[in-house]
């Protein structure tokens, strides 16, 4: 099947010519639309379209304490009787600090130089329930409520300057992070669903063309205003039979001679990678996976999650360095807050603040950024302080990968830490 | 008279009597050339709130208070008038629902190995619930407690548990909300999944105590970081037994004193539950959010405070503030009117339970889980998003494809291809626009097959924007 990328367009000019322009924003998210058609060439654009940022968001609040493990202390054997890492089996970066030992692949890019760990990421006035502070790091905004995610953001400014920009959100549901006040992200929750079914299998691809025709009439038909909702039910319809067209002819040509691990995570990994392949070119991908919430039994729990995201992540490198695409990739991943210092006595850990971020790319420069918080000068909670705002990683990455003006996106000015 | 023999009656156009009343099924149709404009004309002012029409509030009712409905049960419901028909809703306990399956085909106990492939039948058992019970409003209200107090089986790892816990969200869903808390609070599921039942009394887990807080009653703002630390002393005590339910080991319970929210005492389980449910921010939140499930988003505080107060009133009386909410001038204004998207569970039975049709149970599990709204397996405790999120790129291919796994029953097949205004409103009452009649119409026409035909009027109607609202 022919790849039509005009849908939208052809919508469009449908509208128009029956004198009904359909509003192509009808979702409003806030009172205050960031243009960055000012701040950003054409060139500057076309040099940052080839790249991609990869988030990856580790749902749940993921245990920094036993990612990265400050092992020359005694403090944190100390806070830890039973979950301690011994410095035995942890993988040593220095003197001082280590990783979980189920993240060997993610070792070995950090001796390759591809990894930054920033130590200690979190924000003023910590936010320990799971919604609320998730929602402070996908709107990067702690102090104001918007609806508004700062990816969302920058595409809206990115999409003003070239509408070919594009964003995907490998899920069922668009995380807040990619939703801005006009443009969101494409959804795609895996290959296989991703796909307008043939009204009976086996038939004439005439038959076919004529029920999927009738699918873009029936969108296109809708343009008459009757809500919001309609008019965005119709936009997203459109946009997924055009995408879909499009993702499913790059994965058909998708080659690749790396083995992704078997589970669902490096399978969106894969799907990633086929399509920043195909001709979307998302300059923006997202994925989550969850199960971080350790209250109980968290040994063996984050042992198996790190060790998904540790091959996984690293598959997904691989897979682009092979096709030469290692220095247009970046992979960062967060959780929406670390644990609690002391264990409790589930064999778990509560909610807590500060955390480390990783930062995968051929670009990167590895190493260590910011101090690793003080195991001993606590919160009055008995939680860590941070060392490094996060905001001051995202504009890092704005500026200096999406080539973006942070402080448009992040509505103030952070201090960049110089990771590439 | 089943509901299969209905479809036909009433898809062949002989008309369902109720229908016919109200003009649903009957020759003289409404001019379809400019639905939302012709809507706008019919509104009835009252005041500052405009009013849905005549023939657009049993849909809505059904809709709202329930999966939809069939030709058949919109004419019953039409014949007892909108008053009737909000009674017949509220007051189901008498209405026998015996023909419903009372239990899933799953494995009833602790096995060593937890049968999470039972998780297919589990899901299957409840959503025919929803597409096949008389009491439309009882699976309603325990989808929306479900979602209030998400929990999931992916860390319960039990489909039995989550089936107990789903019976208790049933039998209380329309009674006391502190005593539905407090069979929540010892929930063997809910123990499970927030960590209860391995809280220990010397270094209690704050799982429970932040979310029930946060998420099931009082909500954020209202409470400090100590407040979570002392409700978690006060809920140690709590674990499972070997069949399968919970027992206060007092042993295991903290007997010191706890300061929470203001109040000292040597609180229990029961007095933070006590405490919480009658907190004047729970008896707002609930109304809110119970408004919003059935009405429309953002009420103003006015309509807040009058659900809020009917809560107060009412000893936390969870019926009389549906009540209250189906009663109301908001829940009949065009504001409400389609004015909320239909979840993925409201997609789906809604399509069923109108068409009288049936799905291949693993195509369900599928879809819903696609769709990201897979009952017994909610994302967090949050529950689910609603509203604008479930569009997205990837929703909506799934809407488009579901309707090709329903197994419509071949009376309907035969009557379905002579009519496309009675296939489209079977599925829309209020009806669709001509412009996307003419598509659907078309397009079926250039269909030879029977079974194409009526897989593509199902297909199509279920793809419009208008079916996908609620």
């Amino acid at each position: 099947m022919p790849i039509n990328v005009a849908r939208r367009l052809f919508l469009q000019q449908v509208a128009t010519s029956i004198g009904q322009v359909p509003s192509l924003n009808p979702l409003s998210f806030g009172p205050k639309i960031i243009d960055l058609t000012s701040l950003l060439s054409p060139q500057q654009v076309d040099a940052m379209k080839n790249r991609t940022l990869v988030v990856v968001q580790l749902s749940g609040g993921n245990d920094g304490l036993n990612t990265l493990v400050l092992y020359s202390q005694q403090a944190y054997y100390n806070a830890r009787p039973t979950l301690a890492l011994s410095k035995s089996d942890v993988l040593q970066l220095n003197g001082d600090v280590a990783l979980h030992p189920n993240m060997t692949a993610l070792q070995s890019l950090y001796k390759d130089n591809h990894v930054a760990i920033v130590q200690g990421a979190g924000y003023p006035n910590p936010n320990r329930s799971h919604y609320e502070s998730m929602t402070i790091w996908q709107t990067a905004s702690p102090d104001e409520s918007t609806s508004t995610g700062w990816l969302g953001r920058y595409l809206d400014g990115a999409r003003a300057v070239d509408s070919s920009i594009n964003a995907v959100n490998l899920d069922a549901l668009l995380s807040p992070a990619v939703i801005g006040q006009k443009e969101r992200a494409l959804a795609i929750e895996s290959l296989q669903s991703f796909k307008v079914a043939p009204l009976t299998r086996g038939q004439s691809p005439s038959t076919d063309e004529s029920t999927i025709k009738a699918l873009d009439s029936i969108q296109c038909s809708a343009c008459q205003e009757y809500n919001n909702l309609v008019t965005a039910m119709m936009e997203a319809g459109l946009d997924a039979m055009t995408a879909s067209d499009i993702v499913q002819q790059a994965a058909s040509n998708y080659q690749t001679s790396v083995t992704y691990p078997k589970n669902d995570f490096s399978n969106r990994l894969k799907l990633a990678a086929q399509v920043v392949a195909s001709s979307l070119k998302p300059t923006i991908v997202y994925l989550q996976i969850g199960g971080f919430d350790t209250h109980a039994n968290q040994k063996n729990t984050q042992a198996n999650l790190l060790k998904t995201v540790s091959d996984g992540v690293a598959a997904f490198y691989q897979d682009m360095d092979s096709k030469g695409k290692a220095d247009d990739t970046l992979i960062m991943t967060f959780s929406e807050f670390g644990r609690r210092v002391n264990e409790n006595g589930s064999l778990g850990t509560d909610h807590g603040t500060a955390e480390p971020m990783f930062l995968i790319g051929g670009r990167v420069s590895g190493g260590l950024y910011g101090d690793y918080p003080s195991l001993s000068d606590l919160d009055s909670n008995g939680d860590l302080i941070h060392t490094v705002d996060f905001r001051q990683v995202y504009a890092s990455v704005l500026q200096d990968w999406l080539g973006t003006d942070p402080t448009q996106v992040l509505s103030s000015q952070f201090q960049k830490l110089n990771m590439f | 008279m089943n509901r299969r023999a209905f479809l036909k009656i009433a898809a062949i156009g002989a008309i369902a009597s109720g229908a016919a009343a109200a003009g649903y099924y009957g020759p003289e149709l409404l001019d379809l050339a400019n639905t939302s404009a012709q809507s706008l004309d019919n509104q009835i002012q009252y005041g500052t709130t405009s009013f849905v029409t005549d023939d657009q509030k049993i849909p809505h009712l059904l809709r709202r208070a329930g999966f939809g409905s069939s030709p058949s049960e919109l004419g019953y419901f039409e014949g007892l008038g909108v008053a009737g028909a909000v009674d017949h809703l509220l007051n189901y306990e008498n209405i026998d629902d015996s023909g419903l399956a009372s239990e899933p085909d799953i494995t009833m106990a602790l096995t060593k190995k937890p049968p999470v492939g039972e998780i297919v039948n589990l899901v299957w058992w409840w959503v025919d619930r929803m597409i096949n019970t008389p009491r439309p409003l009882e699976e309603k209200m325990t989808l929306f407690w479900h979602n209030h107090f998400a929990t999931a089986i992916y860390k319960v790892r039990y489909p039995f548990l989550m089936f107990n816990q789903n019976q208790l969200l049933r039998s209380k869903g329309m009674g006391n909300f502190r005593d539905l808390l407090m069979g929540i609070t010892e929930d063997p599921a809910m123990l499970i999944w927030l960590d209860g039942a391995r809280s220990k009394k010397n270094a209690p887990n704050e799982n429970y105590g932040r979310e029930v807080m946060e998420v099931f009653t009082i909500g954020v703002g209202n409470y400090t970081e100590d407040d979570v630390k002392a409700a978690a002393r006060a809920f140690t005590g709590y674990q499972i037994s070997k069949s399968g339910t919970s027992f206060f080991n007092p042993n295991q319970h903290d007997n010191g004193t706890k300061t929470f929210l203001g109040q000292t005492g040597n609180f229990g389980p029961e007095d933070i539950v006590n405490i919480l449910a009658s907190h004047p921010a729970t008896t707002k939140s609930i109304s809110r959010k119970l408004f919003t499930f059935f009405a429309y988003d953002n009420p103003s505080d006015d309509t807040v405070n009058r659900l809020a107060s009917v809560y107060t009133s009412t000893n936390g009386n969870i019926k009389s503030v549906v009540e209250a909410i189906l009663n109301s001038d908001e829940f009949w204004s065009t504001q409400a009117h389609l004015s909320l998207v239909k979840s993925p569970v409201d997609y789906l039975t809604t399509a069923l339970r109108s068409l009288g049709a049936t799905a291949n149970p693993k195509a369900v599990v599928a879809t819903l889980s696609n769709m990201g709204q897979l009952p017994f397996d909610p994302p967090s405790v949050f529950g689910w998003p609603d509203g604008e999120a479930w569009i997205n790129t990837s929703s909506m291919i799934d809407r488009y494809n579901f309707p090709l796994f329903i197994q419509s029953p071949d009376n309907a097949t035969v009557a379905f291809e002579d009519s496309v205004d009675t296939a489209t409103r079977t599925l829309f009452p209020e009806g669709l626009p001509s412009n996307v009649m003419q598509v659907i119409q078309q397009s079926t026409d250039s269909l030879t097959s029977t079974g194409d035909k009526v897989r593509n009027l199902i297909r199509l109607t279920m793809s419009t924007p208008y079916y996908n609202l609620n």
